[in-house]
């Protein structure tokens, strides 16, 4: 007997769910918060002071952070009547931000974990960039942030190592925010964390890159330390893009052999010449080279600031397409 | 004593040997439920498809809603408690409390929610009236099983006006009733079961798709002869 089984047939069908502004605030979110892990690990973990640069950074990660956080929330329905003239409307998102576990005793949602992690890692790393105020270029011309800064000064550390681990937390939560879609295979992925918590520091390095680049100081021991700086966040980009790379191998070939509906999703992505030729190759590989030849030839370290953009940009890219590939696998025929 | 204070497990079988796609069902819930049909928006669909391997084909129609999942993925996505279940185990939404992330809508694996926009809460409104609609802010909607109906003891408006009874509902905890006894029985199954949701929605594969073959030599023979008598 020839017959179909109809317990064999599947549906894939794109997500129109979550599109570009969901990735502006992965992308933001990963940066921002590893902007400021890795402002936080030079200053507490290898004991580096340079307190304009990490605290202008930090600072800057908040912000990062928190401007992605509204691109999810215009990608909300409340945004829609808000903008009808329901203004209230718009403070159900404090739910989510101050934690409705605590009303319903669900724990699992990784928006309100996300939302938590982004809030303290908000609160501490400002905190901590205050505490450094005063020895801050331009902060330290205003009286009232320096004199806040100083109440925080005792507890610098370990306000540094709880935005550490918080920021740590951020980079990985933009991975498990998607994970929990179980029809989604690119998503629904256990290496997507890991993936982009890489991808997150790989950015982050590219920052510090421009940063020593382009600010190399005004006294000479500041210039030799950000000299240092920017050659050791290039060799540690060079580290990650190589693990990246070895992510996203490891993330195909889990997604060819583990699922029906991966090995769609694998065909389709690595044959949209946007995602092969704009991150696989653009946003990965020629920064790779880019960045190995700068810290080998002293001559073309023009090249450092062109990988670092490269690197920025691939870095948006690959949420973009991770998201544009969320394809449902449906278990009926179409 | 004891199945009296039980609450009902319920649970809905469809018989895809027996779905006609008229589309009652839709058009009852849809009633029903005030779903955005003006939008294309349902709360259950009945999708079509064709199957064809070889020479044999066959066509059915397959109708599906929220399978309210035991094992919910779209409630542990949910960031602010909209989504809850009731302790009969039904799935719900808390429109009040939805802000619209669609966190729910994107982790579940059977395509059973949608939006119910801004837009069309304004056009519900004016089709149903202000007082009468029970969409009355922007949110996440889906089937709920009809719950205003069924804890009164009735079947959901799809079940109760489907012409084909491919629509069942029963309550497993009975497992005296023949339609209980088509999922305790093993014979209707649920989708995807690999996922672990644990759904309470369960189906009755179409037979018509285990085709035999068909000897298409045979079928030109018969036509040619039939040409030249």
């Amino acid at each position: 007997m020839v017959g179909i089984d109809f317990h064999q047939l599947l549906t894939f069908e794109p997500q129109h769910h979550w599109g570009v502004g969901v990735a502006i605030y992965l992308f933001l979110g990963g940066l921002g918060a590893a902007i400021g892990f890795l402002a936080t690990m030079y200053k507490h973990v290898f004991k580096k002071d340079d307190p304009s640069m990490f605290s202008w950074s930090m600072l800057l990660g908040v912000l990062l952070v928190n401007f992605g956080g509204i691109f999810l929330v215009l990608d909300m329905f409340v945004w829609e009547s808000f903008l009808h003239g329901h203004i209230f409307e718009i403070f159900k998102v404090l739910l989510a931000l101050f934690g409705a576990a605590v009303f319903n005793g669900n724990f699992h949602p990784w928006i309100q974990i996300g939302a938590n992690l982004i809030m303290w890692f908000s609160i501490l790393g400002l905190l901590w960039a205050l505490s450094m105020a005063d020895r801050t270029a331009l902060l330290n011309k205003i009286g009232f942030v320096v004199k806040i800064g100083n109440i925080f000064k005792p507890i610098q550390g370990l306000l540094g190592w709880l935005t550490m681990f918080s920021a740590l937390g951020v980079m990985a939560y933009t991975g498990f925010l998607l994970s929990v879609a179980p029809s989604i295979p690119a998503w629904s992925h256990p290496l997507l964390p890991v993936l982009f918590l890489i991808s997150a520091l790989s950015t982050g390095t590219a920052w510090y890159m421009l940063w020593t680049y382009f600010a190399r100081g005004k006294d000479e021991q500041t210039k030799e330390l950000r000299e240092h700086i920017g050659h050791q966040v290039e060799w540690a980009d060079i580290a990650l893009i190589g693990l990246e790379l070895l992510a996203i191998g490891a993330y195909f070939n889990y997604l060819y052999y583990a699922y029906a509906g991966g090995k769609y999703v694998f065909h389709h992505m690595l044959s949209d010449m946007g995602f092969v030729g704009g991150f696989l190759f653009l946003g990965l590989i020629i920064p790779w080279i880019l960045e190995f030849i700068a810290a080998k030839v002293h001559s073309l370290r023009i090249l450092v600031p062109l990988a670092a953009l490269l690197v920025l940009f691939g870095g948006f890219l690959l949420r973009y397409y991770i998201l544009h590939y969320g394809i449902y696998t449906y278990p009926w025929p179409s | 004593m004891e199945n009296k204070n039980k609450l009902p497990n319920w649970a809905f079988v469809i018989d895809l040997n027996s779905c006609i796609g008229c589309n009652a069902c839709m058009a009852a819930c849809t009633q029903e439920n005030q779903t955005p049909y003006w939008a294309e928006k349902f709360r259950t669909k009945v999708e079509q498809a064709e199957l064809v391997k070889g020479d044999n084909v066959g066509r059915f129609f397959f109708p599906r809603l929220c399978m309210h999942c035991q094992n919910t993925p779209c409630y542990y996505a949910c960031p602010t408690g909209a989504t809850y279940k009731t302790p009969e185990g039904v799935v719900m939404v808390n429109q009040d409390l939805c802000i619209g992330c669609e966190a729910c809508v994107t982790a579940c694996p059977y395509d059973a929610r949608y939006r119910y926009d801004y837009e069309d809460v304004v056009k519900n409104k004016e089709l149903f009236g202000e007082e009468f609609s029970i969409h009355q802010v922007p949110h996440v909607d889906k089937c709920t099983f009809c719950y205003h109906r069924i804890t009164k003891g009735l079947e959901p408006a799809c079940v109760a006006t489907c012409p084909t009874d491919c629509r069942m509902w029963t309550d497993l905890n009975n497992p005296e009733d023949p339609v209980a006894q088509l999922v305790l029985s093993g014979r209707a199954k649920p989708l995807a079961e690999h996922l672990g949701t644990n759904p309470k929605v369960y189906y009755i594969a179409p037979s018509s798709t285990k085709v035999e073959p068909v000897d298409m030599e045979e079928v030109y023979s018969a036509e040619r002869g039939g040409k030249e008598e």
